[in-house]
């Protein structure tokens, strides 16, 4: 029987090793529970609010639980990813399992399913947490909960994706967690200032500001997010009333499409940095 | 002819069907009478009945579908039993009511004309004191259209305008047009453009539903409007209220206006407002005011309101002033006040309010903050200069500018207003805002999320155990390309450069099955990296064959006839049972293989340990256990005995050589004579990475042991000659 490059068993016994591996990193877990209970304490203020007036609302509450998200989500992803290649690197054990009868895409995709089955792990935790502790006040919907739990999930494979290209880029794992700190940072607050900066001194129109907030995956995911929790963005203002003149009903696919291309291009990338980099 | 004859004859009939139901008598002391219109009979049109009526008449329809527009000029009253329709048949408008005090009630009517220039309407009224109450209307451009026609009472009734067409395009639910003192009570009105009350003073609206509409209600030029407990739902704008003096707003909900300024109320350049007890929730801005109170002398008073969940709670234009704002509830409106353009808003009155992003403190529990509020955030005074900043909203960063206006107070703006005395405890809302309706089996879901997780976890311990997986061994085998061919290994013109370093320089060798070949060398000579090549983990020019197959382009199945001992041997934080069936699972070698190369190398009694915890000989068993997992014909050694002490080194010098024995190749990189001794056949001599010789084990012994003269002038005693 020839040897394939791409073999599933082999694939996915790499992932079960990633996976359990990342299951017994401590700061995965800390992630899931900082972030659950972060999840519910906010939820139960949004809950104590609603009660007060019976109005339920988007107002700060909610507006702090995806600042949570922005937070911790890509944070997770990349410290995961960044440490996933890199780490194996500078241990040697990269270099033995691939002296292993198996391919690099093998290796590669393994590790990144596994990488991404932890993620899934913390963060299906973390909301089901959240869930539960809102289960007795039954308050909340459950539509735009889970659409904020998913959306939430594909932030965390994009980040998990970037993640991955620092690793494949990197030999050691402090360079990998460094740099990923530094997109983190270039992620959630870099960009903001420099797009603050950009409005106030060039005043773009909300196209060009709209097309701007999508160059940043933590943008494409607050804007699905708003919208999975408002079905409108035009609490964001012109650019937001802009995106929902511009794209109408297709807007949450266009915001959805944007995640999953950041996805398959973040993983493609680091896969072919990974498959040409030498050891 | 024969139509005036059916007139006629329709007339005598229903007078004598009326006669019977002649009911008593009027004020007047005239009897009034009930004409019966139903497709039976006694009359077949209104029209006609209507023709018939005398003043004061009551026309009764029962059921059935009533073609053509209908103009009532005398004072009759309408009333439709069991819904009869009244279809214009998309022409002109449906029913016009153009006599003082008729009573219209109990219809559907639909089918208006489209002409908005032309006012086309289900109903028009244009006389006074006329009551349009509990009608149906439905595909009608305008909905109820009363026209210079004082003291009318519009109630009861629901209206929907023409599908067809986009909010713009539709005509008006209700509109007043110089229409004063008309009540305007209960209705629901729906999907239309506005409701317009425009030049018509002393109106009250009451109790009415506008919802899915552009403005909720429109007024300007009127004068002592009363407008309570009315729900205004996802409308584009709530109230909208120009040029007007004396509105009172009370007891409204208004939910959800979310058009493109989205104000659930808006005041222009109007006098003496009053809005008390209304709950302004979920829209972009809960008020806006431009150029109110207008004249000096008025005043415009905001007291008990609930403004929640709001994009913007109050906008405000800079110039506005002698506004109060008193015992409102500003609940987590994502801005609580803006000022449209950026500025101060000290000319207005903010006193005792519920601010509930309010960090302040009640030290002596009299209910009031004993720290004013202040609204002076750092980001809503960036984007009132800049309105397009609110795309950033709900970023982190701008908690991290206001984190960092707190920790820098020089760059904090002016506060937009300051409440002296602010509330600590959020008034009650009323009882009419009624709950959002919420709690979908949000712990269903939570469970179900709670158990993916469990599920994503538990797949890193999943196993499928099957007969071919763990009990019988179908090893990933290596596959020769020619199985008669005598070479194991054959490189021709090996070449690698790093940058400028030349690491292999055209190394060409064979080693044949059953050879051990030795690759001698000292510390980058380039070892490891022609084993690196061999295992196909680097590319190098030139030619590899392992088992016939070209390393290049088959590296995954040469691989499988190689198993690899490193120098440093690496291993994830697994036991020795957990990585060798980790490898095992790699090579798809089942669990007896893995006992018994387990019991060879002596790892038996450590399978349970993890692998941290073996010593270094151990840690190198390991290595060689797995190399030999699926039974590779060749073994490819990196300086194995390395890191070993000298019995270490012993021992698995013998097991290397019982392999040899047991017909393995072997390619093995050292730079220990006795371990090449023990094993080689062949021994490659590499310098900066080059082939620099081939010799015997015998060969390179006398090389490195090359008679040597040392000379020393000793005690003579001692004097003596070593070679």
């Amino acid at each position: 029987m020839p040897h394939r490059t791409l073999e599933w068993s082999s694939l996915w016994t790499i992932a079960q090793r990633e996976l359990g591996e990342a299951l017994r990193n401590k700061w995965l877990w800390f992630y899931a529970v900082a972030f659950g209970g972060l999840a519910l304490a906010l939820s139960q203020a949004g809950v104590a609010s609603a009660g007060y007036a019976g109005l339920g609302g988007f107002g700060r509450t909610a507006a702090s639980l995806i600042n949570a998200l922005l937070l911790f989500v890509p944070l997770m992803g990349l410290s995961v990813g960044a440490g996933a290649l890199a780490a194996d690197r500078e241990r040697g054990t990269l270099l033995y399992l691939l002296a292993q009868p198996v391919s690099r895409a093998e290796v590669f995709w393994g590790k990144a399913l596994g990488a991404a089955l932890a993620v899934l792990t913390a963060l299906a935790l973390g909301f089901g947490l959240a869930g539960l502790g809102l289960a007795p006040t039954a308050a909340g919907n459950v539509a735009p909960f889970l659409g904020l739990a998913a959306y939430s999930l594909l932030l965390a494979f994009v980040s998990l994706g970037l993640g991955f290209i620092l690793s494949a880029l990197t030999k050691r794992a402090a360079t990998a967690s460094g740099a990923a700190l530094l997109l983190w940072l270039g992620l959630v607050f870099a960009g903001d200032l420099g797009l603050i900066g950009t409005a106030l001194t060039l005043r773009p129109t909300p196209a060009v500001l709209l097309t701007l907030l999508l160059a940043n995956p933590l943008q494409v995911f607050k804007l699905a997010a708003i919208y999975s929790l408002r079905a409108t963005l035009d609490t964001l203002g012109a650019v937001g009333q802009y995106a929902t003149y511009r794209f109408a009903d297709q807007l949450p696919l266009v915001l959805l499409a944007l995640l999953l291309a950041w996805i398959v291009v973040s993983f493609g990338l680091a896969a072919l940095l990974f498959q040409r980099r030498a050891l | 002819m024969r139509r005036r004859l059916v007139a006629l004859l329709g007339l005598v009939l229903g007078l004598a069907a009326g006669l019977p139901t002649v009911v008593g008598a009027a004020p007047s002391a005239a009897l009034t009478t009930v004409l019966v219109v139903s497709p039976q009979g006694p009359f077949t049109t209104l029209a006609a009945a209507v023709q018939a009526a005398r003043e004061g008449d009551t026309v009764e329809v029962r059921g059935g579908v009533y073609r053509g527009s209908l103009t009532v000029a005398k004072t009759v009253r309408l009333e439709g039993v069991g819904w009869p329709v009244l279809d214009g048949g998309g022409q002109g408008t449906v029913v016009t009511l153009a006599a003082p005090d008729i009573v219209f009630r109990g219809f559907e009517v639909r089918g208006s004309g489209s002409e908005p220039h032309l006012d086309h309407a289900g109903i028009t009224v244009t006389a006074p004191r006329v009551v349009v109450e509990g009608n149906r209307l439905r595909d009608v451009l305008f909905g109820i259209f009363v026209a210079q026609a004082e003291s009318a009472v519009i109630r009861g009734n629901t209206v929907t305008s023409k599908d067809e067409y986009d909010l713009g395009r539709k005509g008006d639910g209700l509109r007043l047009w110089y229409s004063p003192r008309v009540l305007i009570e209960g209705n629901t009105v729906s999907a239309t453009r506005d409701v317009v009350i425009w030049y018509s003073s002393d109106v009250t609206l009451r109790d009415n539903l506008v919802q899915d509409g552009r403005y909720g209600v429109h007024l300007m030029y009127c004068d002592r409007v009363t407008i309570e407990r009315n729900r205004l739902v996802n409308n584009s704008v709530g109230i909208y209220t120009m040029y007007s003096s004396g509105t009172w707003v009370r007891e409204n909900v208004i939910r959800g206006q979310r058009g493109p300024s989205g104000y659930a109320l808006g005041f222009k350049d109007a006098d003496n407002v009053e809005v008390t007890h209304n709950a302004l929730v979920d829209n972009r801005v809960g008020v806006f005011l431009d150029g109110t109170p207008f004249t000096p002398q008025s005043y415009s008073r905001f007291e008990a309101n609930v403004l929640a969940f709001n994009d913007v709670g109050v906008i405000l234009q800079p110039a506005v002033h002698n506004n109060t704002f008193a015992g409102n509830a500003f609940w987590e409106n994502v801005e609580q006040v803006g000022v449209q353009g950026g500025g101060q808003l000290e000319r207005n009155q903010w006193q005792g309010n519920y601010w509930s992003d309010y960090t302040g403190f009640d030290a002596n529990e009299d209910g009031r903050g004993d720290t004013p509020y202040h609204a002076e955030r750092t980001f809503e005074h960036l984007t009132d200069r800049e309105p397009r900043l609110r795309a950033l909203l709900y970023s982190p960063t701008v908690q991290a500018i206001e984190f960092a206006a707190a920790a820098f107070p020089i760059v904090r703006p002016q506060p937009k207003l300051t409440d002296a005395t602010p509330l600590v405890q959020p008034p009650d809302v009323a009882a009419f805002v009624q709950p959002t309706p919420g709690g979908e089996r949000l712990g269903l879901v939570g469970a179900g999320l709670v158990a993916l997780g469990l599920l994503a976890g538990g797949l890193a311990v999943w196993r499928r155990t099957s007969p071919g997986q763990e009990g019988h061994a179908t090893m990933l085998n290596c596959l020769p390309r020619d199985t008669a061919a005598a070479v194991a290994v054959r490189g021709r013109g090996i070449t690698k450069t790093y940058g400028e370093t030349q690491a292999l320089t055209d190394v060409s060798f064979e080693v044949r099955h059953g050879e051990a070949v030795a690759l001698w060398g000292a510390n980058g000579a380039g070892k490891t990296t022609l084993i690196k090549a061999l295992l196909g983990l680097i590319e190098t020019d030139g030619v590899i064959e392992v088992e016939g197959q070209p390393v290049g382009q088959a590296g995954k199945a040469v691989r499988a006839c190689i198993g690899y001992v490193p120098q440093e041997t690496a291993f994830y934080d697994l036991t020795v049972d957990g990585t060798l069936a980790f490898y095992g699972r790699l090579k798809k070698v089942g669990a007896a293989r893995r006992g018994d190369l387990l019991a060879r190398l002596g790892l038996s009694e450590h399978r349970r340990k993890p692998v941290a915890a073996l010593s270094g000989g151990l840690k190198q068993r390991l290595a060689l256990a797995l190399a030999l997992l699926a039974n590779p014909p060749i073994l490819l050694l990196d300086e194995p005995t390395a890191s070993l002490d000298v019995a270490g080194r012993r021992d698995y010098l013998a097991l290397l050589a019982e392999l040899r024995r047991e017909g393995k190749t072997l390619l093995f990189a050292s730079h220990r004579l006795d371990e090449v001794e023990t094993l080689a056949d062949r021994v490659l001599i590499l310098d900066e990475g080059e082939v620099m010789a081939e010799v015997t084990p015998a060969e390179l012994r006398r090389q490195l042991t090359s008679p040597v003269t040392l000379s020393e002038w000793l005690t003579p005693a001692l004097d003596f000659e070593v070679e």
